[in-house]
């Protein structure tokens, strides 16, 4: 406040010796003294006996206090196949005259479910102040009301209303950028009012709580290649939780500390940093079993007092060296967490987690690049239920991912590209859950070619073999084991034929082999199979002038199923038909722009869907469906920030399940909005 | 030089190829249940294939079910309850963790996808279906129910048809106490709210 005034008394003595200078030019428009003209030592003397504050008036009275107000208003009414929606908000935006500014919101939503009784209603409103983030403290306040109100009714014909209001004041303080001892800090201060009064599960749910919290940040550059940061936050709140017929206190305390190291010296490029948190939590909860779900049906106490408490710490570490061609990459860190309820059935929880993410980036030569990386994660969690003195036992999860990609410009627009990848997760429990231990190895090998050339044709080829094998360790589950093989091409083209004129075909078999590991058993009644499937895609688009776009799109999806019947002494397999099933798809698209604002839009579709089965019970189905929809756009904009959107669609659908209320329907979005 | 360097990557790539990285465990041999899993040729097909996939627990039979644009939404009732879960962020990764772990946690499941059945709507590619669904869990040495009306989406992929939208409607009450039940959006939420995914 001391340095504006000094600012306005300097701007007010520089007005001054301006005017006088003027007048002694002779240029003045208004003359304020009397006589002709005023020596130094009267000048002196006026600006001695200007009046400041008149001056600071007339100077604000120049710049109105309010120097812009934007008022947004926006509308929207949507009728979809899911819910019917209408949406109103309304946004004022003032920026004052000390570049502080004011923002309030104010917005009304309802939806309304076509298939269910159900309706979602919400209104919510909100108004920020912010001071002038050019200065060395901003400040700002923010308050929020979010009303809402959900209604359903279940198949019994029973209504659920759930219902909440959050009211929330928040006014903080942020200090950046200032220097103490060579040392950078950024400072934060908040504090907040939450009230919220809901209702759900048929019971009151309602808090009232304060908060104070406070961060600190401090960066110093020890080195030109060597800094130091850290991070101090702490936060406290209180007050009354109500649950159902119950008020109790409620508060959390917590705080966290971090700090790192961060290089960047000749090749190397890195840092260090290790965080820690704590918490504590009390208020009033649901009772929740072990697996912390809500336990009420049946239990005599439904509300409890709980006590929360979360302890973790975060350790890390990264490193990049650059050699040449050569590029190599690591990062290191380690999680670690415990959470303790005092009620809860979950009783208290550790995590633990190590991650290894390893790169290499290498050009061996102009034309080619290589890429590996390799990643390593174990982690385990582990609980001891509320009441047990033993611990359920700890669940290790192992995942292992190494993937490599090498790109070689084979010629001039082509690209050759191949890819690995191998990925083993393992799950592994000790104790009770021990019977779910398994295993998945995913592994792909895939080679592309793209062409591109400069009149646009694009040409692709893809060829990828896969494997995934899903393995359950324990013979309680290992029944169902099996190894995925599949194997696929895939050749497709771009081609702009004229500019009115494109055609994109896609070509897609692939056949895949599913081997029950203990298919050979007889005990386990699978048999090995196999799935042929092909996909035919084609699509033109036709732009016979500037105004008419036309598509037409054929799908042909083939699929053929075949279990494993026996195998030769040389170990030749045969396989019996066991279903074939083509599904054949027309589509039809219209698009006519009639002016700027307005266009029309048609599409259609037909399928066919055919399956034979074979066997026992030979069978044979064959299903049409379809769908017309016509409809249009307008869009008209009113100058800047003003514009209406309004889009409806009528469509008529047919086919042999189709439910009356979706045979027929709209789809529509309406949308105004105006910029002010 | 050149040549030989590039042939040895390839050289690295076939290696790979033929497993010589990583190996799965042996398993031990069977003596549980086979589980039969139907072709997704049907609508129908893939719900009786979740049936069997979590009575069976047996996450990646759930998995092949699953679009890969997958997406759950809750009831009203557990939106209310795990208000911090952001539910429109529960793609087809978040459900695979969260079977994986439902699945692996609990000593058993009795599943009927099907227990009332409410709505049927096919329209060649897609199927909107709606039932009543019951679904008892034994876990802690107690049964713990779930009941919900929920809206399952189903669309052809090529020739399979998967499921890509799992929308709970509302909890229901149990045929036999009236008591109300909720929908299995309550393990979601308590699993997204404990750290799941």
């Amino acid at each position: 406040m001391r340095v504006e005034t000094t600012a306005r008394i300097l701007m007010a003595l520089l007005l001054t010796a301006g005017l006088a200078f003027a007048d002694e030019d002779g240029v003045a428009d208004a003359d304020t003294t009397s006589g002709t003209g005023m020596s130094m030592a009267e000048m002196l003397n006026l600006s001695k006996d200007v009046d400041v504050v008149a001056l600071m008036q007339d100077q604000e009275e120049a710049t109105p206090f309010i120097q812009t107000w934007l008022i947004v208003p926006t509308t929207g009414f949507s009728a979809k196949m899911q819910k019917v929606g209408f949406s109103s908000d309304l946004a004022n935006t003032l920026t004052l005259r000390d570049n502080s500014s004011l923002v309030q919101r104010m917005s009304v939503k309802l939806d309304d479910y076509r298939s269910q009784e159900k309706s979602v209603e919400t209104r919510s409103g909100s108004l920020n102040y912010t001071s002038d983030p050019q200065r060395g403290i901003v400040g700002s306040l923010n308050m929020t009301d979010n009303w809402t109100r959900d209604e359903v009714t279940n198949s019994s014909g029973n209504t659920n209303v759930n219902k909440r209001e959050t009211r929330i004041a928040t006014a903080s303080l942020k200090r950046k950028d200032l220097k103490l001892a060579g040392v950078d800090h950024d400072m934060a201060v908040n504090g907040s009012f939450n009230q919220q009064l809901a209702e759900q599960l048929n019971q009151r749910n309602d808090i009232s709580e304060a908060a104070l919290d406070g961060a600190l940040r401090s960066g110093l550059q020890a080195r030109e290649w060597l800094s130091v940061h850290s991070g101090l936050y702490a936060m406290t709140k209180s007050g009354d939780r109500t649950l159902g017929l119950e008020t109790n206190p409620s508060s959390s305390a917590g705080d966290s500390i971090r700090a790192g190291v961060f290089y960047d010296k000749g090749l190397l490029t890195g840092g260090m940093t290790i965080s820690r948190s704590s918490f504590n939590k009390r208020y009033l909860d649901y009772r929740r079993n072990a697996s912390g779900i809500v336990d009420t049906i049946g239990a005599i106490e439904k509300i409890v007092q709980e006590l929360e408490r979360d302890d973790a710490v975060t350790m890390s570490w990264e490193n990049k060296i650059q050699l040449g061609r050569l590029s190599l990459s690591g990062r290191l860190s380690r999680d670690m967490s415990e959470n303790t309820y005092r009620a809860s059935g979950v009783g208290m929880r550790e995590r633990y987690q190590d991650t290894v993410d390893l790169k290499m980036g290498f050009r061996p030569t102009r034309l080619d690049t290589l890429n590996i990386t390799y990643s390593y994660k174990y982690k385990w969690d582990d609980q001891t239920y509320k009441g047990a003195s033993l611990s359920r036992g700890r669940q290790v999860s192992r995942m292992r991912n190494l993937s490599m990609n090498l790109t070689h410009a084979l010629f001039a627009h082509t690209n050759l590209k191949f890819n690995f990848r191998a990925g083993l997760t393992q799950d592994i429990a000790e104790g009770e859950f021990n019977v779910n231990d398994r295993d998945r190895l995913d592994s792909s090998l895939t080679m592309k070619m793209d062409t591109r050339w400069d009149n646009g044709v694009n040409v692709n080829m893809s060829v990828d073999a896969r494997r995934t094998e899903d393995i359950s360790i324990r013979s309680e589950r290992s029944s169902n084991n099996s190894i995925k093989d599949t194997y696929e091409i895939s050749p497709s083209y771009l081609w702009p034929v004229a500019p009115w004129l494109d055609l994109n075909q896609s070509f897609r078999v692939w056949i895949q082999f599913t081997d029950y590991v203990f298919s050979h058993l007889e005990t386990v009644n699978k048999l090995d199979d196999y799935n042929k499937r092909g996909n035919l895609n084609t699509k033109v688009t036709i732009r016979p002038n500037s105004r008419l776009t036309l598509t037409i799109r054929h799908d042909l999806n083939i699929k053929n199923n075949a279990k494993k019947s026996r195998t030769d002494v040389v170990g030749g397999s045969y396989y019996s038909r066991e279903s074939d099933q083509s599904v054949s798809n027309i589509d039809f698209a219209l698009s006519y722009r009639i002016s700027n604002r307005l266009s029309l839009e048609g599409t259609t579709y037909r399928k066919r869907d055919y399956k034979e089965t074979f066997g026992t019970n030979p069978n044979e189905t064959e299903r049409y469906s379809g769908e017309v929809a016509v409809g249009g756009k307008y869009k008209k904009e009113f100058g800047t920030g003003k514009s209406l959107n309004i889009s409806a669609r009528r469509f008529f659908a047919n086919g042999p399940n189709v439910r009356e209320v979706n045979e027929k329907y709209w789809d529509a979005d309406i949308e105004l909005a105006w910029r002010f | 030089m050149r040549r030989a360097l590039i042939g040895l990557i390839l050289a690295f790539f076939a290696l790979a190829w033929s497993g010589c990285i990583f190996q799965p465990r042996d398993p031990e041999d069977p003596i549980g249940v086979v589980i039969d899993y139907l072709p997704q040729s049907e609508p129908d097909n893939v719900i009786a294939n979740i049936e069997k996939a979590m009575e069976g627990q047996d996450p990646a039979g759930y998995d092949r079910q699953i679009a890969e644009d997958f997406v759950y939404e809750p009831d009203s009732g557990t939106e209310a309850s795990y208000p911090g879960v952001d539910w429109a962020a529960w793609d087809r990764e978040m459900e695979i963790a969260f079977m994986r772990a439902f699945l692996g946690n609990v000593a058993g499941v009795t599943s009927d996808m099907r227990a009332v059945a409410l709505d049927t709507d096919y329209s060649g590619s897609e199927a909107f279906l709606r039932y009543t669904y019951s679904v008892v869990v034994d876990e802690s040495g107690s049964q713990v129910p779930y009941r919900a009306t929920v809206s399952l989406d189903f669309r052809l992929d090529g020739t399979f048809w998967v499921l890509y939208r799992w929308f709970d409607e509302q909890g229901e009450q149990d045929p036999d106490s009236g008591a109300n039940l909720p929908s299995l959006g309550q393990r979601r939420g308590a699993f997204a709210a404990a750290g799941g995914g």
